[in-house]
């Protein structure tokens, strides 16, 4: 099954045409401007919006309750299913994360001359967060039935990501001093994966060769309670 | 022997906005004997589907056990000898009938080379050589539905649960997949529920059936003796469900 899901988003030619078209304006962007800043702020957000997408336009599929049946019926159990989606997912996010730091490093290979290896290394982690989008995804797609909340989610996720990062800011500017609120915003700092400080870290790889991996332990702990969650709504879900 | 056993059954389904019960299936008992072709028939509504989906574990009962040979449905074990024919699926529509065949085959965890032999044999013997390299969004209602036979039979099957599985087929499509179904149950001994509103077609193909209607199972005989009763399986079926006395 893993196979399976895998070739089933790897094979999805739009994407894959995407992708090579971006390799190109990438590589021309950065000829023609002359200096790499457009290209540090412009292609790692379009990569991650691109692998994002490709992700998120697999989720009413591997949901599809027609499909679900089929596959349930056979001797396979709930948990074994959803293990293996998510490993496919995953890999399938790995996929295009590489392709993209491979654009990425060849872009900024050709105008500083010099290879970027922690680049490589933050595109490790970035699977780990669309994971986490992909596992909220399904926990609300089993639990709703309806994929037009998968953009209520993704929005969710984004939108608070610069909340969550700014919470001082935000929390000031809205003129709220309680201490419960504080605490509420800081756990939510912790458990849900800020893609924008992902986008931080990114440029500032490029820019500066400096690395922290400040992203990891939310990544991971945002992890464990969506997946507890969405393993609680699979087993009662009835297809 | 017993394929399937069935043992104070419950299903409620609730309205959501009272919490009043919309449908209650409800089975006592019921035993589906190795190498029958059982047919399950009833109106619209009446609780077949649920039945099959609980059989295979896809919807959950209140109370009541189910076994499939012998072992409790809520084990995955308990299907590696099932095939399934939903009456509505879905497969990747940019791949090919023989690519989707084959993903769909592995999953029946039996050892890749048998499950290519066997699809071939499948191929072969419903005459499917010729639309394996069609991708599935090209293919018409009856072709998809060889697929999903084709998935429901690849592997060692001791048990089909079809449902309504000669939608979509022409009539010589239809006589093909009834008589390799037939053959596979005289040869192999395989064991085929099936629900059909086409009660010709029972009459043909089943040597067992059960009425089944608000969730409530009506009758279950041979066909030997519905049709020493009524003639027909249509007038057994109308015996039962035509209230208007036409």
């Amino acid at each position: 099954m893993i196979r399976f899901i895998v070739k089933e988003n790897i094979t999805k030619a739009p994407f894959i045409i995407l992708t090579i078209l971006f390799v190109f304006f990438g590589t021309i962007i950065q000829f023609i401007d002359g200096s790499i800043g457009m290209l540090i702020y412009v292609l790692p957000t379009s990569i991650l919006i691109m692998s994002t997408a490709a992700i998120v336009q697999s989720f009413p599929e591997i949901i599809n309750h027609n499909r679900i049946s089929l596959i349930l019926s056979k001797s396979i159990s709930r948990n074994e299913f959803l293990a293996q989606s998510l490993l496919a997912i995953l890999i399938t996010s790995y996929f295009y994360c590489f392709l993209g730091a491979f654009m990425i490093e060849f872009s900024v290979m050709l105008k500083t001359g010099h290879f970027d290896i922690y680049l490589f290394i933050v595109f490790l982690l970035y699977p780990l967060v669309l994971l986490f989008i992909h596992i909220l995804n399904m926990a609300v797609l089993l639990k709703f039935n309806d994929s037009t909340f998968i953009f209520f989610v993704l929005f969710y996720v984004f939108y608070f990501s610069d909340v969550l990062i700014n919470r001082n800011k935000y929390l000031q500017s809205a003129g709220i001093d309680y201490p419960a609120t504080r605490y509420i915003v800081s756990v939510l700092f912790y458990i849900m994966p800020q893609i924008q400080s992902f986008q931080n870290m990114l440029v500032s790889i490029i820019k500066n060769h400096s690395f922290d991996l400040y992203l990891l332990p939310s990544i991971i702990i945002s992890i464990i309670p969506t997946t507890l969650l969405l393993y609680i709504i699979a087993n009662k879900k009835e297809f | 022997m017993s394929i399937i056993e069935i043992n104070d059954l419950v299903k409620k389904y609730k309205k959501k906005k009272d919490t009043s019960i919309e449908f209650k299936l409800s089975i006592k008992n019921l035993v589906i004997e190795r190498g029958k072709i059982f047919g399950l028939l009833g109106p619209n509504g009446s609780g077949k589907s649920t039945l099959i989906k609980l059989i295979l574990d896809l919807i959950f009962p209140d109370t009541g056990l189910i076994t499939i040979l012998g072992i409790s449905n809520k084990l995955k074990e308990s299907r590696n000898f099932v095939g399934y024919l939903p009456e509505n699926f879905s497969f990747p529509q940019n791949y090919s009938f023989e690519k989707a065949a084959y993903y769909f085959g592995l999953m029946n965890k039996w050892p890749k080379k048998e499950i290519i032999n066997n699809l071939h044999k499948l191929y072969d013997e419903l005459e499917l050589t010729s639309i394996l390299d069609k991708r599935v969004k090209e293919l018409s209602k009856g072709m998809i539905q060889n697929l999903g036979l084709v998935n429901a039979l690849v592997g060692q099957k001791k048990l089909l649960i079809l449902d309504e599985p000669f939608n979509g087929f022409d009539p010589l499509q239809k006589r093909r997949v009834m008589k390799y179904l037939s053959k596979q149950n005289e040869d192999n001994n395989l064991t085929i529920l099936i629900t059909s509103h086409i009660l010709s077609d029972v009459e043909v193909f089943c040597n067992q059936v059960a009425l089944i209607n608000n969730g409530e199972i009506l009758n279950v005989n041979s066909k030997k003796n519905v049709l020493n009763d009524h003639g027909t399986i249509e007038n057994y079926y109308f015996k039962y469900f035509d209230i208007t006395g036409e």
